[in-house]
């Protein structure tokens, strides 16, 4: 059964100064979800440290680390939108931030829907800026034929 | 020499990350579309963390920063390594090479 991303953990016209508030404000969403167990977001953090997930046109997928699965209660993605950005690897900023929380492969849907929106610089723009919760859902919950 | 691996040696082609739930699915992503694109079939593509990576895989591609932990679990593997997660040209190599029944080559 595929995961399907609901209103509760997405937060749009967020604001942070720093990759690190930004990693720590996904991970509360999935806190907040019931998905992880707060100490999975040091996971997050250390993560980022040794190798920085961002994927390219202004998109990161912030998780935890191998050994921290464990701390996965269930599969749950997050998504916080930052309109200003934020400097997530080098001169690259970061506008639209992916918490990824999973024990399983029920959120493969989603990441190939992501890898497809990021692929099209107008639909990176747009769920970078928009004001609807609803154009993030159908982006990214629509099912998806390349999984 | 650099390993080499011929697409007819090859079943399955691994995704691999560290933690197997981010970014290999990303690229899973983007190289079966390349594949179908090349009209390519035939290959499975499946993703793994980098600690459960079977020991007799033969086709791995993994980004830059975890090449050396993959070459050394997996010494029998012809080992391509990325350094973006999109369009990365590396992968692009991987698959014309399966396009065109031409020797992988091991990279980066």
């Amino acid at each position: 059964m595929q995961y399907k991303l609901t209103e509760e953990t997405i937060s749009l016209n967020a604001s942070a100064n720093s990759k690190e508030e930004a990693t720590r404000m996904a991970g509360h969403l999935l806190v907040k979800g019931g998905y992880i167990d707060e100490s999975y977001i040091d996971g997050m953090l250390a993560r980022e440290k040794s190798m920085s997930t961002y994927i390219g046109n202004g998109v990161a997928i912030p998780h935890g680390q191998f050994d921290d699965l464990t701390l996965v209660h269930r599969t749950g993605i997050s998504v916080l939108q930052i309109r200003d950005g934020v400097t997530w690897e080098g001169d690259e900023k970061a506008y639209l931030i992916i918490g990824i929380a999973s024990n399983s492969d029920d959120h493969i849907n989603i990441l190939a829907n992501l890898a497809e929106a990021i692929e099209d610089p107008a639909t990176a723009k747009l769920l970078a800026e928009t004001s609807e919760v609803s154009v993030v859902l159908d982006h990214l919950n629509a099912p998806n034929t390349n999984t | 020499m650099a390993a080499t691996i011929h697409p007819d040696e090859v079943s399955t082609i691994i995704i691999v990350c560290e933690a197997g739930v981010g970014s290999s699915l990303i690229v899973v992503n983007q190289t079966k579309k390349k594949l179908r694109k090349a009209n390519v079939e035939g290959y499975k593509v499946i993703h793994k963390p980098a600690r459960l990576v079977p020991e007799d895989a033969k086709m791995i591609i993994c980004h830059k920063g975890l090449s050396k932990m993959v070459r050394k679990r997996v010494p029998g593997a012809v080992v391509v390594a990325f350094t973006m997660f999109l369009n990365d040209p590396a992968i692009d190599r991987v698959v014309s090479a399966l396009a065109n029944g031409t020797e992988i080559h091991e990279e980066g």
